[in-house]
């Protein structure tokens, strides 16, 4: 194994890993917390209460100064790394502030579904997988997907580049390593390429890129701007190709909101705030990989041991995915028709039946009113 | 302040610090370094080149170098902390409750069974609902402590002698004098042994719920560590973790000695009480059906009053009529209960053969531990950490050493099913009384003999008290395990229901797995009251 793994440190000590930002953003957060954990308080009463109290701020929004910001809260579906570079530069930036709104954000974790804490009140967006979230809406949630981060989703198959394998054909009698999440993505996969599920043996993984190092799998469905990156950076050279470039073509990271925070004035003022954040705070990281990077290592997510030449590299990455010809007329996050049918195309390949409507650019639309952000 | 060292100047700070080391600790450290040298040597010469198993030496390279991961250790320990307080809390008050109304006896110690049941890596996400993010992890810590704190506190509260009873009641006291002065003293040995053993648990249940997410926690930076392949901190967070819990566990019971206390681990370790009261006649068998027929009662009461109070979205909060349409009535009720029960016959298997490997290897543990004293001075504090061992940051571990396939699973059911095994049987073998031995040792009957003609008699009862609390056990590792690493069984299906938005399957199999774990631990209790009534006939 390669010498002093895991112990690795970024020779590029970034200048926000130094004691400015290393005291002062932590400690606004945790401020943030504190007042994440008052409103908590109040939600255990009911999520009526929630609406009362999360809207009654923004009556006031007009006066300028932290008091008169509105707390609200986003759930992430995973721990806080760069794959929410927008949301860490917007919290960094300060565009949630800029738009009257205190923003708590919630990470996720491995066993976390946003659904449930948005359609509970508890976080007025979340981020979630498309299939995981479409399916919630046909079960009966009611939410809405008011945006897109990746228009491609970086869903894809990691191989080592010493056994690589470079399209879904030679996939067939090798074994890979599939996690809980991706199953659906897996079969539907397999359908779109008319691979019998027979001929490929899949090991179920969860968060892990060991076993694909140790060669108990070869090959691993990943994240293009994850696992690529982390096993290039560990010794282990690595060939991937997107799910996407062979027929699954997917939105990914969609944004979802309760149908009735649409409906309300005041909800959807601060859900149209706090996407115009998501928005500044893609845009930010693009132009500046490394700022977005040391956020999520020396910052918010310090206690995760980030390393951050893996952050780094991911954000470059993410760019070629979350921005798009589309993207560039009519601004990031939003989702074209084109790309709504070819979503709602995959999905049902894996057994989702969404539909176009559940998909609206109507947030998007009064974010980019007074012009596109691309 | 004089201190009774002063009569001894002389003695060296080194000196005075090993006489403060209990007994046995030194062949403990003994054999924990023999480990550790295997383990160093292993990764040289099994595992080369293998991205598995990293050497110990560079895994303290990297603990040190995170700084033990104190901010995220601060974390889960603050949530350990509250949910250990708040579960021992609560099983004071049941334990209290059931000496004053013994009739409530059974069905409290049932409900405290069905929290000890209920897989808490799959209702997490349902308690985040409830909770929010911080709380949820104080919850999960506070349910995983509660079984194991009541069982201690009630066995406690019931071990007065009668004479100091008579005492209080001869002076005029009542109940509340009697719970105070006498009761409450008495119970200490056991209701320590249950708040040490406890400590572990609540660190276990806050890392549990440290994978709903988070910005710090060991939970935390494990996911983080194994996502992004650093696999030695992955083992450093491990280690920190089951470190820390040895530690708490260590602490609590130095903390007891101190105070004059005579913790009684062994008795509830993995929380098995003798029910030496219980009488076996017809009546009481009825009581025991009658028992968790009403503690479930309660349970689906304030299960379905908790929707109602808090009128969740119904997509996602299932009542226990939605769960019971799901299952019996619905349309297509009968696909849903053949998936459910096919995924728990997987369950069932594998955590029934980790079982028996785990009993199996208790046997003999417990045999060689009694046989051989200094081996047991060697082991036993080994077998306390790996009863501190939080399951969940050693399941991933566990599975790159062992596969991902069956027999991950059933080395984590075997695992669970050790520690309280090895401890039950050896305190059951050594509970022979001495005037049986005598009479073996008269007969000359050999060493080995005595074991297997004498001991072995008075452990059954022990081997079956394990085993109720070992079962269910071993279901609830099997579940963690296909949680998080196999392709099957109800934990997967649990897993991949919540990432389908299919809340109708994980309420389904929650209720299903708990319930078949409870139907077990009731089961083999019953044997075991069947086993000691025989023993004391």
């Amino acid at each position: 194994m390669s010498a002093g793994s895991g112990i690795e440190v970024p020779e590029s000590t970034s200048p926000l890993g130094t004691s400015s930002s290393f005291m002062s953003a932590p400690l606004s957060r945790r401020k943030l917390f504190k007042r994440a954990g008052a409103m908590a308080l109040g939600l255990a009463v009911g999520p009526e209460l929630l609406a009362a109290c999360s809207s009654s701020p923004s009556t006031t929004s007009a006066a300028k100064g932290s008091a008169s910001l509105a707390d609200v809260s986003i759930q992430l579906n995973y721990l806080e790394n760069v794959q929410f570079a927008g949301t860490l530069m917007a919290m960094s930036k300060g565009y949630y502030k800029d738009a009257g709104l205190n923003v708590t954000v919630l990470p996720g974790g491995p066993n976390l579904a946003p659904e449930p804490v948005v359609v509970s009140g508890r976080a007025l967006v979340g981020v979630t997988h498309t299939a995981e979230g479409a399916q919630a809406i046909l079960n009966g949630a009611p939410l809405k997907i008011i945006g897109a981060a990746f228009q491609k989703s970086p869903t894809c198959l990691v191989s080592r580049a010493s056994n690589p394998i470079r399209n879904p054909q030679e996939m067939i009698g090798k074994t890979i390593g599939v996690s809980d999440t991706n199953l659906p993505i897996w079969k539907a996969f397999l359908k779109v390429n008319n691979i019998p599920p027979s001929s490929v043996k899949v090991n179920t993984v969860e968060f892990s890129t060991q076993p694909l190092a140790d060669g108990q799998i070869d090959g691993l469905i990943g994240f293009y701007t994850n696992e690529p990156i982390i096993l290039d950076l560990q010794g282990v050279p690595t060939y991937a190709f997107l799910l996407a470039d062979f027929g699954y073509p997917i939105v990914d990271d969609i944004y979802i909101a309760r149908s009735s925070d649409l409906a309300d004035a005041s909800t959807r003022k601060q859900i149209v705030g706090l996407m115009t954040g998501e928005a500044k705070g893609w845009r930010a990281a693009f132009a500046d990989p490394h700022e977005a990077a040391s956020l999520a290592v020396y910052d918010y997510g310090k206690s995760l041991h980030l390393v951050f030449q893996q952050q780094f590299e991911s954000v470059k990455a993410e760019q070629a995915l979350v921005t798009s010809p589309a993207t560039a007329s009519h601004g990031l996050l939003w989702m074209t028709p084109e790309t709504v049918a070819e979503t709602v195309k995959s999905l049902a390949l894996g057994g989702t039946n969404a539909t176009p409507g559940m998909f609206t650019n109507e947030i998007l639309t009064e974010v980019y009113s007074n012009g596109i952000i691309s | 302040m004089s201190q009774p060292e002063v009569s001894q100047p002389n003695r060296s700070r080194a000196a005075r610090l090993l006489a403060s080391v209990p007994a046995g600790w030194l062949e403990g450290l003994a054999g924990s370094a023999v480990l550790l040298g295997l383990w160093e040597l292993m990764t040289a010469v099994v595992f080369p080149g293998r991205h598995v198993v990293p050497p110990p030496s560079q895994v303290v390279a990297v603990m040190f170098h995170d700084g033990f991961y104190l901010s995220s250790l601060g974390t889960t320990l603050s949530e350990a902390g509250r949910g250990w307080l708040i579960g021992n809390i609560a099983a004071v008050a049941f334990a209290v409750l059931a000496l004053f109304v013994p009739r409530l006896s059974k069905t409290l110690q049932q409900f405290g069974a069905i929290t000890y049941c209920v897989p808490t890596v799959a209702i997490g996400p349902l308690i985040l609902i409830f909770a929010g993010p911080d709380a949820t992890k104080v919850a999960i810590a506070a349910l995983s402590v509660f079984f194991v704190s009541l069982i201690a506190w009630m066995t406690g509260l019931r071990a007065t002698d009668q004479a100091s009873l008579d005492l209080v009641h001869a002076y005029g006291g009542g109940r509340l004098t009697e719970l105070v002065r006498v009761r409450l003293r008495a119970a200490l040995p056991s209701a320590s042994g249950g708040l040490a053993l406890s400590a572990p648990a609540a660190i276990l249940g806050a890392i549990i719920g440290e994978y709903l997410g988070g910005t710090h926690g060991l939970g935390v930076a494990m996911v983080s560590a194994e996502e992004s392949f650093q696999v030695a901190r992955t083992w450093a967070i491990g280690i920190v973790a089951t470190g820390v819990s040895g530690i708490a566990y260590g602490l609590i019971l130095l903390v007891v000695r101190k105070l004059g206390g005579d913790p009684q681990v062994g008795t509830v370790t993995g929380a098995a009480v003798h029910d030496r009261g219980a009488r076996r006649s017809v009546f009481t068998r009825a009581g025991r059906l009658a028992g968790p027929a009403v503690s479930l009662g309660v349970i689906v009461a304030i299960w379905a009053l908790a929707l109602k109070a808090f009128s969740l979205s119904s997509y996602f909060a299932k009542s226990p009529a939605a769960v019971w349409s799901f299952l019996f009535k619905g349309p297509s009720s009968t696909a849903h209960r053949n998936a459910v029960l096919q995924a728990l016959g997987v369950t069932m298997h594998d955590a029934m053969l980790g079982w028996l490997v785990g009993t199996g290897a208790a046997l003999v543990g417990a045999a060689v531990l009694v046989q051989l004293p200094r081996v047991r001075a060697a082991i036993f504090p080994m077998v306390m950490t790996l009863r501190s061992v939080p399951l969940i940051a050693m399941t991933p571990l566990i599975a790159l050493v062992f596969g991902q396939g069956v027999t991950g699973v059933t080395v984590i059911a075997a695992i669970v099913t050790f520690v309280p095994s090895l401890v039950l049987v050896a305190s059951g073998l050594e509970s022979a009384p001495p005037q049986a031995i005598e009479l073996a040792r008269a007969y000359n009957l050999s060493s080995m003999g005595t074991l297997v003609r004498i001991r072995a008699r008075y452990a059954t009862p022990s081997l079956f008290a394990a085993a109720k609390i070992a079962m269910p056990g071993a279901i609830l590792g099997a579940i963690l395990a296909e949680w998080l690493i196999t392709g099957s069984g109800i934990g997967h299906l649990m897993a991949a229901s919540l990432i389908g938005s299919d809340y109708g399957v994980l309420w389904a199999s929650v209720v299903v797995a708990s319930a078949v774990s409870l139907v077990l631990y009731e089961v083999v209790g019953s044997f075991e009251g069947v086993a000691q009534s025989r023993l004391a006939s």
